[in-house]
């Protein structure tokens, strides 16, 4: 059902408008040789979950930093919302939302406090602190000083942050990093909530599952490249093959062995292994993403 | 308007982090002291208790807070929003010279009765801060440590402070005449002795404005560097 969903969700996305748009990027720090980023290409779709996935160093933050107008003097063309991110001004920061890895909070305020003051930066409607604060299950904690929270809480609160002004485009860097499941799985639900909405999202995160779970495409990068752009099932069925792991007693011992999941009911060893031992469980193995990941680009995530 | 919401939540953390008692209980201490001198040393010690702390007070808050702000991580969330950093700049600067006007005026009026030009007190003392706050967030933005803001700010005060070899009549220069403590002095000075032409008032606040315009380019450029251009990169 879910995948149905996705999937028509994915393909009415194909006629919308581009949210974010890199054409050829290369960036290099002044001063220094080495290009940063080299001849980028990519799209975000409006209501698009688009994933950018690299080890550390690899460009991702200075490509969020060209993106959200921070970082100037690059070559190429980056156009976000339909203008030149070289020409916009702070106008351009009220429709974007940015929650960055670590939370940017002020201790000695609480929460609601640390909202409204966000909140009143912004000259367009924002969002009511306490609805946000109780979608993330801090109700409670509304009028509690952040210097009180535990971690978690305070990335829930920096979440709300980064939503406080009902953002077009939202940039969310290691959104469930820090969280315990359930919270987890709240934010997640959030994220694919409000790209129902028609919210782009562009994800940062070493945490495959979470990429899995969430983005409609995901682009690899690796060193200052973009090596390939794809959805994950994609990737997984490309890149990855799906296996059967069994586990069995022979000689009073426990063994393990992997099968290919296809032509399965073909495959005489797996058949006999069947027929001669006593088998104690067997459990299918999606490739997952990261293996995807390890063999498309030779490097691992961290 | 976010210049405004700025300078009311600039207020209020500094309120949060008790600066505002710290230095009631300071300025209290001041009075108590300044109170107990002779009559004839009360002017000028009045003077130079307020151009030497209240005055100055800018510069010290403002690399406290800003060193507090860098450990919240807040400077990255600020700036994603619409808020530029001269709106910052301007409510930063603004909300520690209303703690240095109202101590200053604190200390004064209980001292000197209102036996004193208030308007030159006035001017002396809103250039003064306004001065030594936006060198403070030059300083405290390209820093790390408390440790490291302190060190700097030695050095930089040994070059503030070379006018007054003057006042000590230690060594005499032409040169002077254009450093912003000496202008800082002579205009908060000049409140309580009266000692001072209308040539000097209008010469000290032109050095005062053409500093404090070379202060905050410095300050805006250092700001633009170690803190915009650092945003996400951690």
């Amino acid at each position: 059902m879910n995948d149905k969903l996705k999937i028509k969700r994915k393909t009415s996305n194909k006629n919308l408008e581009n949210i974010v748009d890199v054409e050829n990027l290369s960036f290099t720090y002044p001063g220094k040789n080495e290009k940063i980023l080299s001849k980028l290409n990519f799209n975000i779709k409006k209501g698009e979950i688009f994933g950018f996935l690299g080890p550390s160093g690899a460009g991702k933050s200075t490509t969020q930093k060209i993106i959200t107008g921070i970082l100037k003097g690059f070559q190429g063309k980056v156009k976000v919302m339909n203008q030149d991110i070289s020409k916009v001004d702070s106008k351009f920061y009220e429709n974007i939302g940015v929650s960055f890895e670590f939370p940017n909070l002020y201790l000695r305020f609480t929460a609601r406090e640390n909202l409204k003051y966000f909140a009143s930066l912004y000259e367009v409607e924002t969002e009511d602190a306490l609805k946000l604060l109780g979608m993330v299950g801090l109700e409670e904690a509304v009028d509690i000083r952040v210097e009180e929270f535990s971690k978690g809480m305070k990335m829930r609160l920096n979440f709300c942050r980064a939503l406080i002004n009902k953002p077009e485009l939202l940039f969310l860097d290691e959104p469930t990093s820090g969280l315990d499941p359930a919270n987890a799985r709240i934010i997640k639900e959030i994220i694919r909530e409000k790209s129902r909405q028609g919210k782009t999202i562009f994800l940062t995160t070493h945490n495959m599952l979470t990429v899995d779970n969430l983005c409609d495409r995901v682009a690899f990068i690796v060193g200052g490249e973009i090596v390939l752009i794809d959805t994950p099932p994609n990737l997984k069925s490309t890149y990855g093959s799906k296996n059967v792991e069994i586990r069995y007693i022979s000689d009073k011992d426990s063994k393990r062995k992997n099968f290919k999941l296809s032509g399965l009911g073909k495959n005489l060893e797996f058949l006999n292994l069947l027929q001669q031992y006593e088998v104690e469980s067997i459990h299918s193995q999606e490739a997952n993403l990261e293996e995807v990941f390890i063999k498309v680009t030779g490097r691992k995530l961290r | 308007m976010r210049f405004l919401q700025a300078l009311k939540h600039d207020i209020k953390y500094q309120f949060r982090h008790g600066f505002y008692y710290v230095y009631l209980v300071v300025s209290i201490i001041y009075i108590a002291i300044l109170l107990r001198l002779p009559s004839e040393i009360q002017d000028i010690s009045t003077a130079f208790v307020i151009f030497s702390d209240p005055a100055m007070l800018g510069f010290f808050f403002v690399g406290t807070i800003i060193l507090l702000e860098k450990g919240e991580n807040i400077f990255e969330g600020l700036f994603i929003t619409p808020l530029r950093v001269k709106e910052f700049i301007l409510a930063r600067v603004l909300s520690l010279s209303i703690i240095s006007l109202l101590t200053a005026f604190l200390i004064a009026i209980i001292v000197r009765g209102f036996s004193f030009n208030y308007i030159l007190l006035f001017i002396g003392l809103i250039l003064t801060a306004i001065f030594f706050t936006i060198q403070g967030i030059a300083i405290a933005v390209s820093v790390r440590t408390v440790n490291e803001y302190l060190l700097y700010s030695i050095i930089y005060s040994i070059f503030l402070v070379i006018p007054f070899l003057e006042f000590l009549n230690i060594f005499e220069s032409i040169l002077f005449y254009l450093w912003p403590t000496r202008a800082s002095l002579i205009l908060i000075m000049g409140a309580f002795t009266g000692n001072i032409g209308l040539f000097e008032i209008i010469f000290s606040v032109f050095i005062f404005v053409i500093w404090i315009f070379i202060a905050y380019k410095w300050a805006y450029s250092l700001f633009i560097n170690y803190v915009i251009l650092k945003i996400g990169d951690q």
